[in-house]
């Protein structure tokens, strides 16, 4: 156990990679891990020398290795393992993130401050799937653990908190959520999708992932087959002369056709509107020249947008957004330090890892213990039961001593030492296991690049 | 007693709308639920405010001006949280909230006394029904107007094709329709109880149904003639959105304009009823039926 104690006692928070801000995408593609290889480029990863936990985080816009390691050789080991993946040319555009900086990108990379659209919603649950990818490779341990969920959190803020994903920034979600601040749900709307432009098709991708309901027309029939069918179910083709019966039916019309004048004019919009009994109407031009006579929208209770008025929106969103972002990175400051002050915390008293260890050890072995005795009488629930009760009496006995640990890391090192060494004496733990460095020798050398000095190191003041 | 509880619901109220103006300028989820649980704080405290005082004062909801208003706040009050838990409208609530404090704060400061005539007739339990009837009607009609001012300015943005503060902060122009339609055909529904058992109340008091006349009858009559209407067109012709808004506003203008106008401009026979001095009933009404009510409360 006192190994383990050693190899895990503090070790430093690290994050090495390159995203769309470091790289373009020449670079990026070089090293853009497919699916069935993230595991074995993890683990080689995992497997450099000073490597104590890792993540890896790939998608489209940024590959990157967030690690706890030890020793100032573990980040050269992991970027030459980018390098023989992607080659010299990687080199420059890798950038390196310690302790605390590491803390704050991975933070920022989760809150979506990082990317490429800031406000995205995919990347927390990219960094979510990397996390429990890396949790089933058996990489990573507590520091990682706590990090990443300590980053989720922040993330959640984040969210919750501020407006930054609340707005549409593209034209096809733009139209989406038009359509929803006029007819609320869309799941089972009918939609009618006329032409088949590649614009048509987002925007109809878009709205079929809100559920609606999704009708095709086009000039040539057999296209608009072929894009009913490219979408999938809750896509159907309809005949393009049902056109007028189609405008009756349908709450939301996209077009996109090639067609050289409008093809719904304040006449036919009129008609179909009688016969809706008054029921709204959207309807989304995304075609130059214009498929939707502009005077349409002056219909009441009709609303016509055309590719300029989406793009309008857009760009308003994008600016509330900047704006939200601000209030966002204070946040994400706001959850760093909360997450350091903890660290810094842990780090000054390690006997509070080696207290938990040392308790979830005899609390596992006497589980397996029990359920060997007791053998195949019971049923699974049972077996979970007991071992939540095991766990539940460790949280209970270690809590007082745990929190007293970590108030007296907070008030300072003296007061962490002697506090240490009281808890070492009642737990029987021999060494003193309050200063591990005095074992280690020398303190190493940080890389040289290391941004302002480390608040993860409260014990270097006692020395 | 109740002065001190009544106090301590308009705090509640008063923290309600604050955390309700809060949400509509950060959109912080949790401001709209400090809003919702302050605001049903008040509205217990409120309640039982009015239960205490029917129970041991024997002053119903609408013996006075102060009991009436503070009435109308509390159904106010609880229409809204009705209404928000089925929809979830903290933006109505930033409407709603303010407004039943003010009617709230002014019950407090009007005085509570029931005026003598209005004590007698108020006697009579079909007359306070109609009266508590014709409160719950307000109440809904107030939400329904909240709820198309709304879409008024929502439907104004996704004409104009300018987005502002409210674009993001309110619920689509789908549900305000819809609540705007069920509010209306509620109200109407308690308006038409009103007008019919106020109707009958007159025929037996002073021997006519209606007197076009007395503003409060002929405004009465005015706004359900246009809430009818209005619903008429929604059934009949598939009117909805922007017209029904409007109408809806205007119908609640004339509802408003009918009561305010009661107690400003005191004319009528509805305001004989609360005039201290007003003949008393029987000398009005010689209608046999009249003659057991009146003295027996005089």
């Amino acid at each position: 156990m006192a190994d383990g104690f050693d190899a895990s006692a503090r070790p430093e928070l690290f994050c090495m990679g390159l995203s769309h801000k470091s790289a373009p995408i020449e670079v990026r593609e070089k090293l853009a891990v497919p699916d069935g290889q993230a595991r074995a480029l993890l683990q080689s990863f995992a497997a450099r020398p000073g490597v104590v936990e890792a993540v890896l985080l790939s998608t489209c816009n940024r590959v990157e290795l967030f690690a706890a390691v030890n020793g100032p050789d573990a980040a050269e080991g992991l970027a030459a393992t980018f390098l023989e993946r992607g080659g010299d040319a990687v080199r420059p555009h890798l950038h390196r993130h310690h302790g605390e900086s590491a803390v704050v990108h991975l933070f920022r990379v989760a809150s979506s401050l990082d990317s490429m659209v800031v406000g995205e919603p995919q990347i927390l649950g990219q960094l979510k799937d990397a996390f429990a990818d890396s949790v089933d490779a058996g990489t990573v341990g507590g520091e990682l653990t706590r990090a990443c969920e300590a980053a989720f959190a922040a993330a959640k803020r984040v969210r919750t908190e501020t407006g930054i994903g609340a707005a549409a920034v593209s034209m096809a979600s733009a139209a989406v959520e038009l359509a929803q601040k006029i007819f609320g749900k869309l799941a089972g709307r009918p939609v009618l999708v006329v032409g088949t432009g590649s614009m048509g098709e987002l925007c109809a991708r878009h709205l079929l992932a809100e559920r609606a309901e999704l009708h095709v027309a086009s000039r040539t029939h057999a296209r608009a087959e072929a894009l009913a069918q490219a979408l999938g179910a809750g896509a159907r083709a309809r005949r393009f002369d049902e056109l007028a019966q189609l405008l009756i039916e349908a709450d939301v019309v996209v077009t996109c056709t090639a067609a050289p004048s409008p093809i719904f004019t304040t006449q036919s919009v009129t008609a179909a509107l009688h016969a809706r009994r008054g029921r709204p109407l959207f309807l989304v031009d995304l075609a130059v020249p214009r498929d939707v006579d502009p005077a349409v929208h002056g219909i009441s209770n009709v609303f016509a947008y055309n590719v300029d008025d989406l793009e309008q929106v857009v760009a308003q969103n994008l600016a509330s957004r900047s704006s939200e972002a601000a209030r966002a990175e204070v946040l994400v400051a706001e959850e760093v330090a909360r997450f350091i002050r903890a660290k810094t915390a842990r780090d000054a008293v390690p006997i509070l890892g080696q207290l938990r260890r040392h308790a979830d050890a005899i609390a596992a072995t006497e589980v397996e213990k029990t359920l060997a005795v007791l053998g195949d009488g019971l049923t699974s629930k049972q077996r979970q039961s007991v071992e939540a009760m095991s766990r539940a009496i460790v949280n209970k006995l270690l809590h007082a001593p745990t929190a007293r640990l970590r108030s007296a890391g907070e008030t300072g090192p003296e007061e962490a030492a002697r506090v240490a060494a009281a808890a070492a004496e009642l737990f029987g733990f021999t060494e003193r296991v309050q200063a591990p460095a005095e074992r280690d020798g020398p303190e190493p050398a940080r890389p040289s690049g290391d941004p302002a000095p480390l608040p993860l190191h409260g014990i270097e003041a006692s020395k | 007693m109740t002065r001190a509880l009544l106090s301590a619901a308009c705090h509640a109220y008063a923290i309600a709308a604050v955390a309700y103006l809060l949400y509509l300028v950060r959109m912080r989820g949790r401001s709209a639920a400090v809003g919702a649980w302050a605001l049903l704080a008040g509205m217990v405290l409120h309640g039982a405010v009015i239960v205490f005082r029917y129970h041991q004062m024997v002053v119903t909801p609408v013996s006075s001006l102060a009991d009436g208003l503070s009435f109308m706040a509390w159904l106010l009050v609880g229409a809204y949280l009705v209404l928000d838990r089925a929809y979830r409208l903290p933006a109505l609530g930033a409407f709603v909230t303010p407004l039943a404090l003010t009617i709230t704060v002014s019950a407090l400061l009007v005085p509570s006394a029931p005026p003598g005539a209005m004590r007698a007739l108020l006697g009579m339990p079909g007359l306070v029904a109609h009266v508590c009837v014709a409160f719950a009607g307000m109440a809904l009609f107030a939400l329904a107007g909240g709820a198309a001012l709304l879409y008024l300015v929502l439907e104004r943005q996704m004409k104009g094709k300018r987005f502002g503060f409210a674009f993001s902060r309110l619920p689509s122009l789908e549900i305000l329709d819809d609540l705007n339609r069920k509010l209306v055909v509620g109200g109407f529904a308690l308006l038409s109880i009103t007008i019919a058992s106020g109707a009958l109340f007159a025929k037996a008091r002073w021997g006519s149904y209606l007197d076009m006349w007395d503003p409060k009858d002929a405004l009465s009559l005015l706004a359900w003639v246009i809430f009818g209407g209005l619903i008429a067109a929604r059934l009949a012709a598939g009117w909805r959105g922007t017209r029904v808004a409007v109408l809806t506003m205007l119908g609640l203008t004339v509802l408003m304009t009918s009561w305010v106008g009661l107690f400003a401009f005191p004319a009528g026979r509805h305001a004989a009823m609360q005039d201290g001095d007003a003949p008393v009933p029987s000398q009005r009404a010689p209608d046999p039926s009249a003659k057991a009510e009146g003295p027996a409360h005089g």
